[in-house]
């Protein structure tokens, strides 16, 4: 959790008393509202058009434990479950985002911040889908696996500093663990890549791993 | 109705396109009003995977209630919002755990009244800033919760620290347009 700013330090040159209390009551909505959340990759896009009445329904976008219960709302309500084919990534070329091919159009390697650490991550970026979306395959080894309300994320940082999130996930206690993740920013903006550790004791978020030059 | 884009058609009306089985009003829904529903699931969950549940099961209801919205009844963003939270209620109902020993002290939890209440305002708050220019909403965002000061901003940026400034201002005064029922 950031420290929340004062608002007589954003807002300035407000010409009237009463414009000012307009703005003050925004600056304390923001503040008690808090952050949207980062949405998911799982949930970044739309879950689809809803299939025909004639079509099955795709439930690919489901996670396991819904199956179950979509099936039979799907067979009470014919034609009111979704279609995800491009979430499956079998789109054509100018679907939105599919999965990383597995000839990925960059693959970038990231090495601890501590050096006595021997962990180690890469990120498979595949290529820009027609929606803006950049998919990636990020592969992590020898981090710590973290207890729950603390998390990882890959970041983009500019001048060292993280600026954008494309993403949280934790790892396995063994072993590489690999999850799917989507960027929808314009790359060149940022400078590298990194993962940062988030700490819910501090709420302070700690660089662990960096893009290697 | 042919739209190009539906940046100009309100909740109301693409509620109404998507009951008569428009799928790309669907998918323009879902756009708008993912993130307030991810953040409202999470704040009452209090756990990601089932809050992206609850995304999918309000969406779910969302493309199977559409039909019977009446746009005369009132807006669409308070019945998206019962929408969305009938199916939080439901998703916490159905997969709360039994407490494992009776709490010795009332919890110093808002109650349900003022939990709907703060609900709702952070629904809004969050649909109105999606609604804001990306270099505006990119400077608030920094500054409430990325933790950086407004120089800062303008070194990350790389703009003036009066745009900054500027840009703050402006986003402000437009989320105040949007939000003044609630302020």
């Amino acid at each position: 959790m950031t420290r929340s700013p004062e608002f007589d330090d954003l807002v300035e040159g407000v010409e009237t008393e009463e414009e000012r209390d307009r703005l003050r009551r925004v600056h304390e909505l923001l503040v008690a509202s808090g952050p949207p959340p980062e949405l998911s990759p799982a949930l970044l896009s739309s879950p689809g058009a809803p299939p025909a009445e004639d079509e099955e329904p795709d439930t690919a976008w489901l996670p396991p434990r819904r199956l179950g219960a979509t099936l039979l709302a799907g067979a009470a309500l014919a034609g009111a479950a979704f279609g995800a084919g491009y979430i499956a990534g079998n789109g054509p070329d100018d679907s939105p985002t599919a999965a990383p091919a597995a000839q990925p159009a960059r693959v970038i390697s990231l090495r601890p911040s501590d050096q006595n650490n021997t962990s180690g991550a890469s990120i498979r970026l595949g290529r820009r889908g027609a929606d803006g979306n950049w998919p990636m395959t990020l592969t992590v080894r020898g981090l710590d696996h973290l207890s729950r309300g603390n998390y990882y994320s890959l970041v983009l940082t500019k001048k060292g500093k993280p600026v954008v999130t494309c993403g949280t996930f934790n790892v396995s206690p063994k072993g590489a663990t690999t999850v799917e993740l989507i960027a929808a920013y314009d790359l060149e903006g940022f400078d590298a890549w990194a993962i940062t550790r988030y700490d819910k004791s501090t709420h302070g978020d700690t660089i662990v791993m960096t893009e290697t030059a | 109705m042919f739209v190009l884009s539906y940046s100009d058609v309100s909740d109301g009306e693409l509620i109404r396109m998507v009951g008569s089985g428009d799928r790309t009003a669907f998918d323009a829904l879902y756009r708008r009003y993912a993130r307030p529903v991810f953040g409202l699931a999470l704040r009452r969950l209090g756990d990601r995977g089932r809050a992206e549940d609850a995304v999918q099961e309000t969406f779910a209801s969302v493309w199977r209630a559409a039909g019977s919205y009446k746009p005369e009844r009132g807006p669409g963003a308070p019945w998206l919002y019962a929408v969305a939270r009938n199916a939080i209620v439901d998703n916490g109902r159905a997969k709360r755990e039994p407490p494992v020993e009776a709490p010795d002290e009332v919890a110093a939890e808002d109650g349900p009244a003022d939990r709907a209440e703060s609900g709702w305002i952070a629904w809004r708050v969050h649909r109105a800033l999606a609604e804001l220019p990306e270099r505006e909403r990119r400077v608030i965002e920094l500054a409430y919760w990325g933790g950086r000061s407004q120089s800062e901003i303008a070194e990350l940026l790389e703009i003036p620290i009066g745009t900054v400034k500027t840009r703050t201002r402006t986003g402000l005064a437009r989320l105040a347009a949007v939000l003044e029922d609630v302020l």
